[in-house]
Protein backbone atom coordinates (compact mmCIF):
# COMPACT_ATOMS: atom_id res chain seq x y z
CA UNK A 1 0.00 0.00 0.00
CA UNK A 2 2.74 2.38 0.89
CA UNK A 3 4.71 1.40 -2.21
CA UNK A 4 1.78 2.18 -4.46
CA UNK A 5 1.24 5.49 -2.76
CA UNK A 6 4.81 6.55 -3.41
CA UNK A 7 4.66 5.44 -7.06
CA UNK A 8 1.46 7.37 -7.79
CA UNK A 9 2.73 10.39 -5.87
CA UNK A 10 5.91 10.54 -7.95
CA UNK A 11 4.02 10.86 -11.24
CA UNK A 12 1.61 13.32 -9.74
CA UNK A 13 4.55 15.54 -8.74
CA UNK A 14 5.90 15.67 -12.28
CA UNK A 15 4.54 19.17 -12.84
CA UNK A 16 6.36 20.33 -9.74
CA UNK A 17 9.62 18.61 -10.79
CA UNK A 18 9.37 20.04 -14.31
CA UNK A 19 8.77 23.49 -12.91
CA UNK A 20 11.80 23.19 -10.64
CA UNK A 21 13.97 21.85 -13.48
CA UNK A 22 13.03 24.68 -15.87
CA UNK A 23 13.62 27.14 -13.06
CA UNK A 24 17.13 25.79 -12.42
CA UNK A 25 17.96 25.91 -16.16
CA UNK A 26 16.70 29.49 -16.36
CA UNK A 27 18.79 30.65 -13.43
CA UNK A 28 21.89 28.82 -14.61
CA UNK A 29 21.50 30.73 -17.88
CA UNK A 30 21.12 34.06 -16.06
CA UNK A 31 24.10 33.49 -13.79
CA UNK A 32 26.31 32.32 -16.66
CA UNK A 33 25.83 35.66 -18.40
CA UNK A 34 26.61 37.60 -15.22
CA UNK A 35 29.63 35.46 -14.43
CA UNK A 36 31.19 36.27 -17.82
CA UNK A 37 31.04 40.00 -17.17
CA UNK A 38 32.56 39.58 -13.69
CA UNK A 39 35.46 37.55 -15.10
CA UNK A 40 36.26 40.12 -17.78
CA UNK A 41 36.29 42.96 -15.25
CA UNK A 42 38.84 41.22 -13.06
CA UNK A 43 41.09 40.26 -15.97
CA UNK A 44 41.21 43.87 -17.17
CA UNK A 45 43.22 44.93 -14.13
CA UNK A 46 46.72 45.80 -15.44
CA UNK A 47 50.02 44.49 -14.12
CA UNK A 48 51.38 47.06 -11.72
CA UNK A 49 55.07 46.14 -11.52
CA UNK A 50 56.27 47.84 -14.73
CA UNK A 51 58.42 50.59 -13.20
CA UNK A 52 60.18 48.27 -10.81
CA UNK A 53 60.85 45.79 -13.62
CA UNK A 54 62.32 48.49 -15.85
CA UNK A 55 64.49 49.86 -13.05
CA UNK A 56 65.94 46.43 -12.41
CA UNK A 57 66.77 46.06 -16.13
CA UNK A 58 68.61 49.37 -16.08
CA UNK A 59 70.55 48.41 -12.95
CA UNK A 60 71.75 45.13 -14.46
CA UNK A 61 75.57 45.05 -14.52
CA UNK A 62 77.28 44.74 -17.89
CA UNK A 63 80.97 44.21 -18.61
CA UNK A 64 81.70 47.83 -17.76
CA UNK A 65 79.21 49.66 -15.57
CA UNK A 66 75.47 48.94 -15.76
CA UNK A 67 72.91 48.80 -18.58
CA UNK A 68 72.26 52.50 -18.11
CA UNK A 69 75.92 53.23 -19.02
CA UNK A 70 75.60 51.00 -22.08
CA UNK A 71 72.47 52.92 -23.14
CA UNK A 72 74.58 56.08 -23.06
CA UNK A 73 77.11 54.46 -25.42
CA UNK A 74 74.26 53.54 -27.78
CA UNK A 75 72.71 56.99 -27.51
CA UNK A 76 75.89 59.00 -27.88
CA UNK A 77 78.22 56.84 -29.96
CA UNK A 78 75.85 54.40 -31.72
CA UNK A 79 77.64 51.57 -29.95
CA UNK A 80 74.72 49.17 -29.43
CA UNK A 81 76.66 46.00 -28.68
CA UNK A 82 76.58 46.07 -24.88
CA UNK A 83 73.02 47.34 -24.48
CA UNK A 84 71.71 44.90 -27.07
CA UNK A 85 73.17 41.81 -25.44
CA UNK A 86 72.29 42.95 -21.90
CA UNK A 87 68.66 43.84 -22.65
CA UNK A 88 68.09 40.82 -24.87
CA UNK A 89 69.30 38.55 -22.08
CA UNK A 90 67.25 40.30 -19.35
CA UNK A 91 63.99 40.59 -21.31
CA UNK A 92 64.12 37.02 -22.56
CA UNK A 93 64.77 35.81 -19.02
CA UNK A 94 61.50 37.43 -17.91
CA UNK A 95 59.16 37.30 -20.92
CA UNK A 96 60.79 34.80 -23.25
CA UNK A 97 60.29 31.55 -21.38
CA UNK A 98 58.08 30.17 -24.14
CA UNK A 99 59.30 32.07 -27.20
CA UNK A 100 62.10 34.55 -27.86
CA UNK A 101 60.80 38.08 -27.42
CA UNK A 102 61.32 41.12 -29.57
CA UNK A 103 61.84 44.52 -27.97
CA UNK A 104 62.45 48.15 -28.72
CA UNK A 105 64.43 50.74 -26.78
CA UNK A 106 63.92 54.33 -27.78
CA UNK A 107 64.08 57.83 -26.41
CA UNK A 108 62.17 61.05 -26.75
CA UNK A 109 63.35 64.25 -28.32
CA UNK A 110 60.57 66.59 -27.28
CA UNK A 111 57.46 64.69 -28.32
CA UNK A 112 59.19 62.67 -31.05
CA UNK A 113 60.21 59.10 -30.40
CA UNK A 114 63.52 57.86 -31.79
CA UNK A 115 64.60 54.27 -31.90
CA UNK A 116 67.88 53.40 -30.21
CA UNK A 117 68.09 49.63 -30.58
CA UNK A 118 65.60 46.86 -31.32
CA UNK A 119 65.01 43.18 -31.96
CA UNK A 120 62.53 42.83 -34.80
CA UNK A 121 59.10 41.32 -34.19
CA UNK A 122 57.10 38.55 -35.80
CA UNK A 123 54.13 38.01 -33.51
CA UNK A 124 52.45 40.95 -31.80
CA UNK A 125 51.44 40.78 -28.16
CA UNK A 126 52.10 43.69 -25.84
CA UNK A 127 54.16 42.38 -22.93
CA UNK A 128 55.82 45.52 -21.57
CA UNK A 129 55.63 49.24 -22.27
CA UNK A 130 57.14 51.90 -20.06
CA UNK A 131 58.65 55.41 -20.14
CA UNK A 132 61.21 56.59 -17.61
CA UNK A 133 63.43 59.65 -17.15
CA UNK A 134 67.00 58.54 -16.43
CA UNK A 135 70.23 60.49 -15.88
CA UNK A 136 73.06 60.29 -18.39
CA UNK A 137 76.76 60.20 -17.48
CA UNK A 138 77.87 63.76 -16.83
CA UNK A 139 77.87 66.09 -19.78
CA UNK A 140 77.53 69.85 -19.40
CA UNK A 141 74.95 69.99 -22.21
CA UNK A 142 72.61 67.12 -21.40
CA UNK A 143 71.92 65.55 -18.03
CA UNK A 144 69.02 63.18 -18.63
CA UNK A 145 66.88 61.46 -21.20
CA UNK A 146 63.38 60.01 -21.33
CA UNK A 147 63.60 56.37 -22.34
CA UNK A 148 60.89 54.12 -23.73
CA UNK A 149 61.25 50.37 -23.44
CA UNK A 150 58.66 48.13 -25.06
CA UNK A 151 58.32 44.41 -25.53
CA UNK A 152 55.69 44.33 -28.30
CA UNK A 153 55.68 40.59 -28.92
CA UNK A 154 57.64 37.55 -29.99
CA UNK A 155 60.14 37.04 -32.82
CA UNK B 1 -4.86 7.49 1.94
CA UNK B 2 -3.28 7.33 -1.52
CA UNK B 3 -4.96 10.53 -2.65
CA UNK B 4 -3.96 12.31 0.49
CA UNK B 5 -0.31 11.36 0.11
CA UNK B 6 -0.24 12.37 -3.56
CA UNK B 7 -1.66 15.79 -2.82
CA UNK B 8 0.80 16.44 -0.02
CA UNK B 9 3.79 15.49 -2.23
CA UNK B 10 2.56 17.64 -5.09
CA UNK B 11 2.10 20.63 -2.86
CA UNK B 12 5.59 20.13 -1.41
CA UNK B 13 7.54 19.96 -4.69
CA UNK B 14 5.46 22.62 -6.41
CA UNK B 15 5.87 24.96 -3.46
CA UNK B 16 9.61 24.24 -3.45
CA UNK B 17 9.79 25.04 -7.20
CA UNK B 18 7.92 28.31 -6.70
CA UNK B 19 10.08 29.20 -3.75
CA UNK B 20 13.26 28.44 -5.72
CA UNK B 21 12.30 30.29 -8.91
CA UNK B 22 10.57 33.33 -7.48
CA UNK B 23 12.10 33.86 -4.05
CA UNK B 24 15.50 32.19 -3.48
CA UNK B 25 17.09 32.80 -6.89
CA UNK B 26 15.76 36.38 -7.33
CA UNK B 27 17.11 37.15 -3.87
CA UNK B 28 20.51 35.72 -4.83
CA UNK B 29 20.40 37.68 -8.08
CA UNK B 30 19.62 40.95 -6.31
CA UNK B 31 22.33 40.22 -3.75
CA UNK B 32 24.89 39.59 -6.49
CA UNK B 33 23.87 42.71 -8.38
CA UNK B 34 24.29 44.79 -5.24
CA UNK B 35 27.81 43.32 -4.86
CA UNK B 36 28.54 44.18 -8.50
CA UNK B 37 27.70 47.81 -7.79
CA UNK B 38 30.33 47.75 -5.03
CA UNK B 39 32.94 46.42 -7.53
CA UNK B 40 32.43 49.25 -10.03
CA UNK B 41 35.93 50.55 -9.22
CA UNK B 42 37.61 47.23 -10.01
CA UNK B 43 38.95 44.87 -7.42
CA UNK B 44 42.23 46.09 -5.92
CA UNK B 45 41.89 49.57 -7.40
CA UNK B 46 42.86 51.23 -4.12
CA UNK B 47 45.86 48.95 -3.66
CA UNK B 48 47.02 49.55 -7.22
CA UNK B 49 46.72 53.27 -6.62
CA UNK B 50 49.05 52.90 -3.62
CA UNK B 51 51.48 50.77 -5.63
CA UNK B 52 51.48 53.33 -8.46
CA UNK B 53 52.41 56.04 -5.97
CA UNK B 54 55.24 53.90 -4.62
CA UNK B 55 56.46 53.15 -8.15
CA UNK B 56 56.47 56.81 -9.11
CA UNK B 57 58.66 57.44 -6.06
CA UNK B 58 60.91 54.52 -6.95
CA UNK B 59 61.52 56.02 -10.41
CA UNK B 60 62.60 59.32 -8.82
CA UNK B 61 64.81 57.52 -6.29
CA UNK B 62 66.46 55.65 -9.15
CA UNK B 63 67.12 58.98 -10.87
CA UNK B 64 68.63 60.38 -7.66
CA UNK B 65 70.79 57.29 -7.03
CA UNK B 66 72.16 57.18 -10.56
CA UNK B 67 72.65 60.96 -10.70
CA UNK B 68 74.68 60.71 -7.51
CA UNK B 69 76.77 57.93 -9.03
CA UNK B 70 77.48 59.91 -12.19
CA UNK B 71 78.16 63.07 -10.18
CA UNK B 72 80.58 61.11 -8.00
CA UNK B 73 82.42 59.72 -11.05
CA UNK B 74 82.78 63.20 -12.53
CA UNK B 75 83.82 64.63 -9.17
CA UNK B 76 86.59 62.03 -8.72
CA UNK B 77 87.86 62.72 -12.24
CA UNK B 78 87.88 66.49 -11.83
CA UNK B 79 89.32 66.33 -8.32
CA UNK B 80 92.35 64.48 -9.72
CA UNK B 81 92.90 67.10 -12.40
CA UNK B 82 92.74 69.79 -9.74
CA UNK B 83 95.32 67.98 -7.61
CA UNK B 84 92.76 67.16 -4.89
CA UNK B 85 91.97 70.80 -4.16
CA UNK B 86 88.82 72.80 -4.75
CA UNK B 87 91.02 75.87 -4.94
CA UNK B 88 94.77 75.24 -4.81
CA UNK B 89 96.95 77.53 -2.68
CA UNK B 90 99.17 78.16 -5.68
CA UNK B 91 98.87 77.13 -9.31
CA UNK B 92 101.47 76.91 -12.05
CA UNK B 93 100.62 76.17 -15.70
CA UNK B 94 97.45 74.39 -14.62
CA UNK B 95 99.19 72.34 -11.91
CA UNK B 96 98.32 72.61 -8.22
CA UNK B 97 101.54 73.22 -6.34
CA UNK B 98 101.68 70.78 -3.45
CA UNK B 99 105.11 72.00 -2.46
CA UNK B 100 106.05 75.57 -3.20
CA UNK B 101 109.64 75.90 -2.07
CA UNK B 102 109.53 75.74 1.68
CA UNK B 103 105.73 75.94 1.81
CA UNK B 104 103.54 72.89 1.69
CA UNK B 105 99.94 72.83 0.55
CA UNK B 106 98.72 69.28 0.41
CA UNK B 107 95.11 68.57 -0.51
CA UNK B 108 92.35 67.31 1.74
CA UNK B 109 90.41 65.25 -0.81
CA UNK B 110 87.81 63.98 1.66
CA UNK B 111 86.77 67.59 2.21
CA UNK B 112 87.13 68.69 -1.40
CA UNK B 113 85.33 65.78 -3.05
CA UNK B 114 81.86 66.53 -1.59
CA UNK B 115 82.10 70.07 -2.98
CA UNK B 116 82.52 68.68 -6.49
CA UNK B 117 79.87 66.00 -5.99
CA UNK B 118 77.34 68.52 -4.72
CA UNK B 119 77.92 70.84 -7.64
CA UNK B 120 77.33 68.15 -10.29
CA UNK B 121 74.55 66.45 -8.36
CA UNK B 122 72.63 69.74 -8.15
CA UNK B 123 72.87 70.09 -11.92
CA UNK B 124 71.18 66.70 -12.30
CA UNK B 125 68.42 67.58 -9.83
CA UNK B 126 67.78 70.88 -11.60
CA UNK B 127 67.44 69.06 -14.94
CA UNK B 128 64.72 66.67 -13.68
CA UNK B 129 61.24 67.39 -15.10
CA UNK B 130 59.72 68.00 -11.65
CA UNK B 131 61.16 69.95 -8.74
CA UNK B 132 63.56 68.04 -6.49
CA UNK B 133 65.09 69.43 -3.33
CA UNK B 134 68.87 69.84 -3.36
CA UNK B 135 69.21 70.10 0.41
CA UNK B 136 71.75 67.35 1.13
CA UNK B 137 74.63 66.76 3.52
CA UNK B 138 77.52 64.82 1.99
CA UNK B 139 79.84 62.37 3.64
CA UNK B 140 82.85 60.56 2.17
CA UNK B 141 83.82 57.22 3.65
CA UNK B 142 86.57 54.93 2.37
CA UNK B 143 86.00 51.23 2.87
CA UNK B 144 86.97 48.61 0.29
CA UNK B 145 85.38 51.00 -2.17
CA UNK B 146 84.70 54.71 -1.90
CA UNK B 147 81.29 55.49 -0.39
CA UNK B 148 79.77 58.86 -1.04
CA UNK B 149 76.73 59.28 1.15
CA UNK B 150 74.13 61.98 0.64
CA UNK B 151 71.76 62.56 3.52
CA UNK B 152 68.60 64.35 2.44
CA UNK B 153 67.30 67.04 4.74
CA UNK B 154 63.83 67.22 3.20
CA UNK B 155 61.40 64.42 2.43
CA UNK B 156 60.17 63.77 -1.08
CA UNK B 157 56.36 63.69 -1.12
CA UNK B 158 54.24 61.92 -3.70
CA UNK B 159 50.50 62.13 -4.06
CA UNK B 160 48.46 60.07 -6.48
CA UNK B 161 44.86 61.22 -6.78
CA UNK B 162 42.15 59.62 -8.82
CA UNK B 163 38.37 60.03 -8.62
CA UNK B 164 37.95 57.88 -5.55
CA UNK B 165 41.30 57.34 -3.88
CA UNK B 166 44.28 59.38 -2.85
CA UNK B 167 47.63 57.82 -1.95
CA UNK B 168 50.40 59.73 -0.24
CA UNK B 169 53.99 58.55 0.05
CA UNK B 170 56.81 60.37 1.75
CA UNK B 171 60.45 59.30 1.79
CA UNK B 172 63.87 60.77 2.50
CA UNK B 173 65.78 60.46 -0.79
CA UNK B 174 69.17 59.79 0.80
CA UNK B 175 71.67 57.86 -1.30
CA UNK B 176 74.96 56.03 -1.18
CA UNK B 177 77.13 55.97 -4.29
CA UNK B 178 79.70 53.19 -4.13
CA UNK B 179 82.63 53.80 -6.46
CA UNK B 180 85.51 51.45 -7.13
CA UNK B 181 88.20 53.96 -6.18
CA UNK B 182 90.53 54.60 -3.25
CA UNK B 183 90.70 58.20 -2.15
CA UNK B 184 93.67 57.32 0.07
CA UNK B 185 95.72 57.41 -3.15
CA UNK B 186 96.17 61.10 -2.32
CA UNK B 187 97.78 60.20 1.02
CA UNK B 188 100.17 57.85 -0.78
CA UNK B 189 101.13 60.60 -3.23
CA UNK B 190 101.48 63.10 -0.40
CA UNK B 191 103.99 60.85 1.35
CA UNK B 192 105.80 60.14 -1.91
CA UNK B 193 106.05 63.88 -2.63
CA UNK B 194 107.65 64.51 0.76
CA UNK B 195 110.09 61.71 0.14
CA UNK B 196 110.91 63.09 -3.32
CA UNK B 197 111.65 66.52 -1.84
CA UNK B 198 113.94 64.94 0.77
CA UNK B 199 115.66 62.78 -1.85
CA UNK B 200 116.27 65.74 -4.17
CA UNK B 201 117.59 67.86 -1.30
CA UNK B 202 120.21 65.25 -0.52
CA UNK B 203 120.92 64.33 -4.13
CA UNK B 204 121.33 67.90 -5.40
CA UNK B 205 124.56 68.33 -3.48
CA UNK B 206 126.16 65.99 -5.98
CA UNK B 207 124.00 65.99 -9.10
CA UNK B 208 121.98 68.30 -11.27
CA UNK B 209 118.39 69.04 -10.16
CA UNK B 210 116.75 67.45 -13.22
CA UNK B 211 118.71 64.24 -12.74
CA UNK B 212 117.83 64.10 -9.05
CA UNK B 213 114.13 64.65 -9.83
CA UNK B 214 114.23 61.83 -12.41
CA UNK B 215 115.81 59.49 -9.86
CA UNK B 216 113.33 60.49 -7.16
CA UNK B 217 110.45 59.99 -9.56
CA UNK B 218 111.68 56.51 -10.53
CA UNK B 219 111.92 55.47 -6.86
CA UNK B 220 108.49 56.98 -6.16
CA UNK B 221 107.02 55.19 -9.16
CA UNK B 222 107.99 51.84 -7.68
CA UNK B 223 106.20 52.74 -4.47
CA UNK B 224 102.96 54.01 -5.99
CA UNK B 225 102.69 50.98 -8.29
CA UNK B 226 101.97 48.94 -5.19
CA UNK B 227 98.85 51.12 -4.83
CA UNK B 228 97.69 50.66 -8.41
CA UNK B 229 99.14 53.94 -9.70
CA UNK B 230 102.06 55.01 -11.85
CA UNK B 231 103.59 58.26 -13.01
CA UNK B 232 102.82 58.81 -16.69
CA UNK B 233 103.47 61.53 -19.25
CA UNK B 234 101.89 64.83 -18.27
CA UNK B 235 99.88 64.84 -21.50
CA UNK B 236 97.68 62.14 -19.94
CA UNK B 237 96.75 64.72 -17.32
CA UNK B 238 95.83 67.17 -20.09
CA UNK B 239 98.82 69.28 -19.11
CA UNK B 240 102.05 70.50 -20.59
CA UNK B 241 105.35 69.04 -19.47
CA UNK B 242 107.16 71.29 -17.04
CA UNK B 243 110.89 71.33 -17.68
CA UNK B 244 112.01 72.55 -14.32
CA UNK B 245 111.56 76.30 -14.86
CA UNK B 246 111.81 77.97 -11.44
CA UNK B 247 112.63 74.48 -10.05
CA UNK B 248 108.99 73.39 -10.67
CA UNK B 249 108.28 69.86 -11.92
CA UNK B 250 104.86 68.46 -12.79
CA UNK B 251 103.65 64.96 -12.00
CA UNK B 252 100.80 62.94 -13.37
CA UNK B 253 99.84 59.83 -11.39
CA UNK B 254 97.51 57.54 -13.28
CA UNK B 255 95.34 55.09 -11.36
CA UNK B 256 94.27 51.69 -12.64
CA UNK B 257 90.71 52.65 -11.62
CA UNK B 258 88.41 54.16 -14.21
CA UNK B 259 85.44 56.47 -13.92
CA UNK B 260 82.83 57.51 -16.46
CA UNK B 261 83.36 61.21 -16.90
CA UNK B 262 83.23 64.16 -19.27
CA UNK B 263 86.63 65.12 -20.61
CA UNK B 264 86.55 68.72 -21.74
CA UNK B 265 89.55 68.61 -24.14
CA UNK B 266 88.06 65.83 -26.28
CA UNK B 267 84.50 66.84 -25.39
CA UNK B 268 83.63 63.19 -24.75
CA UNK B 269 82.00 61.31 -21.90
CA UNK B 270 83.41 57.83 -21.47
CA UNK B 271 85.44 55.71 -19.07
CA UNK B 272 88.76 57.38 -18.27
CA UNK B 273 91.42 56.39 -15.76
CA UNK B 274 91.62 58.65 -12.74
CA UNK B 275 94.69 60.86 -12.96
CA UNK B 276 96.07 63.08 -10.20
CA UNK B 277 97.99 66.10 -11.38
CA UNK B 278 100.26 68.09 -9.10
CA UNK B 279 103.54 69.98 -9.16
CA UNK B 280 106.42 70.43 -6.79
CA UNK B 281 108.65 73.44 -6.61
CA UNK B 282 111.70 71.85 -5.08
CA UNK B 283 113.18 74.04 -2.37
CA UNK B 284 116.72 75.26 -2.89
CA UNK B 285 119.12 73.32 -0.77
CA UNK B 286 121.73 75.17 1.26
CA UNK B 287 124.43 73.74 -1.00
CA UNK B 288 122.62 74.87 -4.12
CA UNK B 289 122.00 78.32 -2.71
CA UNK B 290 125.63 78.89 -1.79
Amino acid sequence: MDKKGVFVGFFADMIGWAFLFIGIIFWIFIFTIIKESITSEISEIPYAGDDVVMLSYLRTPTGKGIVLDAIYDAYKYNDNTAVHSALDRSLNAVYGRVKTVCWKLGYYVGEDRRLLVEESCGETKELFDKDLVVPLPYNPQKKNIKLKLTVPGYK
Amino acid sequence: MIFKKQKKGMILIFTLGLLFCFVIMPLLFVRLESKRVQFERKIGDMQFNAIDTYQEADGVLFYIDESARYAAHQAIFDLGLKGGHTEPCEEYQGYALWVNGYEECYPEPKKALPVFVESYFNEYLAAYPSTLSNDYDFLVKQENKLNIIGVAAINLNFENDNETYSSKYSIKPSFKAVIDYNINDYDVLKQVSKDMVNYVRDCEAEKALSLCVSEAKAIANGRIRANGMEFVAESECRAITLKGESRIYGFCAKSNKEVIAYESVQGRTEFFPVVIKFAIKFPRTITAAT
